[in-house]
């Protein structure tokens, strides 16, 4: 392995490579691992829930077929997200010669992938759940003592790792660790009723 | 312990946990829909703040997917064995050929006609097929009258075999096999 390897990498070689050997279950440790990133990256290019959740899973079973292929030159995730993509674009463009019997290509997808107005839009009471749930969430981060604030921020919006916000917090690993899961729970206790009681589908 | 583990999703959402706790937890979700849906919770709030878009993700479409998996054809990889493992048994296979053949030989050897009727030097080496007791005795008790002792055959066989001449490291009147060979059917 690699002296730069994250442990999120060496566990994807560990897990890729039980599967190679014939191992399903490790798959199964992939998908719980990766499904929300991958839901929430192909929810980018198909803007419907359910229909990305649809792409997202065959996405996952494309991968599972290509697997063995996949020699690890590039770390598992970027590979999977390559996957999910094309797929995504694929998904898009099939979708688009159904409804408009127009032949449309790869670098069509992507127009419409920068087109918003093109992309389905959603029902008024799902706007308005959604704006809900963003409007709880922003109000429970209000209401969180500065240094959680701060250390959930730099992680969600400026993408730093533990080390570098410890860094920057100048204060331990552990403690940037402890506030950033604090402040993800105080989020939780708000959010968890809205979510058992909206239906999101 | 809950907490604990809830700390521990938290830092695998954010790729920050060890190899190992990462790999516990993981086989902890795959049988704890409490655990699935805690790490949902928090992977829909990462999202919202970064996007100011809520996502949902059901907590059974792992299970699904797994379903599916399930159908397709299980990857039996070919093992990618080192190059040496080829050598070694190539090398294993040929002193067992070189054996045989040594083995062969000896059994098909003349008897020595004149200083050594009952064996040769290579019917030293193998093992002789049951006799009769009383026959073995017998030659047992030839032995020491032999004109051509054993203890002489094993040298000059062990002569002719020593790989130290091919080396050069010992000046000694070398005899390859065949001669060996030829001179006791003189």
């Amino acid at each position: 392995m690699n002296s730069k390897t994250r442990p999120g990498e060496q566990l994807d070689e560990e897990l890729v490579a039980r599967v190679q050997r014939g191992d399903k279950k490790a798959f199964d440790l992939l998908v719980i691992k990766y499904q929300h990133r991958i839901i929430q990256l192909v929810n980018r290019y198909v803007k419907d829930p359910s229909e990305a959740q649809d792409v997202a899973q065959e996405a996952f079973i494309k991968a599972y077929r290509a697997l063995g292929n996949f020699r690890g030159e590039a770390a598992f995730y970027t590979w999977l997200y390559r996957i999910a993509i094309n797929t995504a674009k694929n998904y898009l463009v099939a979708r688009t010669r159904r409804n408009t019997q127009y032949e449309q290509d790869i670098q069509e997808a992507e127009k419409i992938e920068n087109a918003p107005q093109l992309q389905d839009m959603e029902s008024p009471e799902r706007q308005l759940l959604n704006q809900e749930i963003i409007d709880t969430i922003k109000a429970a981060i209000a209401l969180l003592p500065e240094e959680m604030r701060t250390a959930i921020m730099l992680r969600e919006f400026e993408g730093m790792s533990y080390e570098e916000i410890a860094v920057a917090m100048d204060c331990p690993v552990g403690t940037v660790r402890s506030r950033i899961f604090r402040a993800r729970e105080a989020i939780d206790s708000k959010l968890s009723p809205l979510l058992e009681h909206g239906d999101f589908r | 312990m809950n907490e604990e583990l809830n700390q521990h999703l938290s830092q695998l959402l954010d790729d920050e946990l060890d190899y190992q706790v990462a790999l516990n937890l993981l086989q902890k979700m795959h049988t704890s829909p409490e655990l699935k849906s805690t790490f949902a919770r928090y992977a829909t709030i990462s999202h919202a703040l970064k996007t100011d878009q809520f996502l949902p993700v059901p907590p059974n479409i792992s299970e699904n997917i797994a379903q599916q998996i399930a159908q397709e054809a299980t990857y039996l990889l070919p093992q990618h064995k080192p190059a040496g493992h080829h050598y070694k048994r190539a090398a294993l296979a040929a002193s067992v050929a070189v054996v045989a053949v040594l083995a062969a030989r000896g059994v098909n050897l003349p008897p020595l006609p004149a200083t050594a009727p009952e064996a040769t030097s290579l019917q030293v080496a193998q093992k002789t097929p049951a006799k009769p007791e009383g026959q073995t005795i017998a030659n047992t008790a030839l032995q020491p009258e032999d004109p051509y002792p054993l203890n002489a055959r094993i040298s000059d066989y062990l002569e002719a075999h020593n790989n130290s001449v091919y080396t050069g490291e010992v000046d000694v009147d070398f005899r390859p096999l065949t001669k060996e060979t030829s001179y006791n059917q003189r």
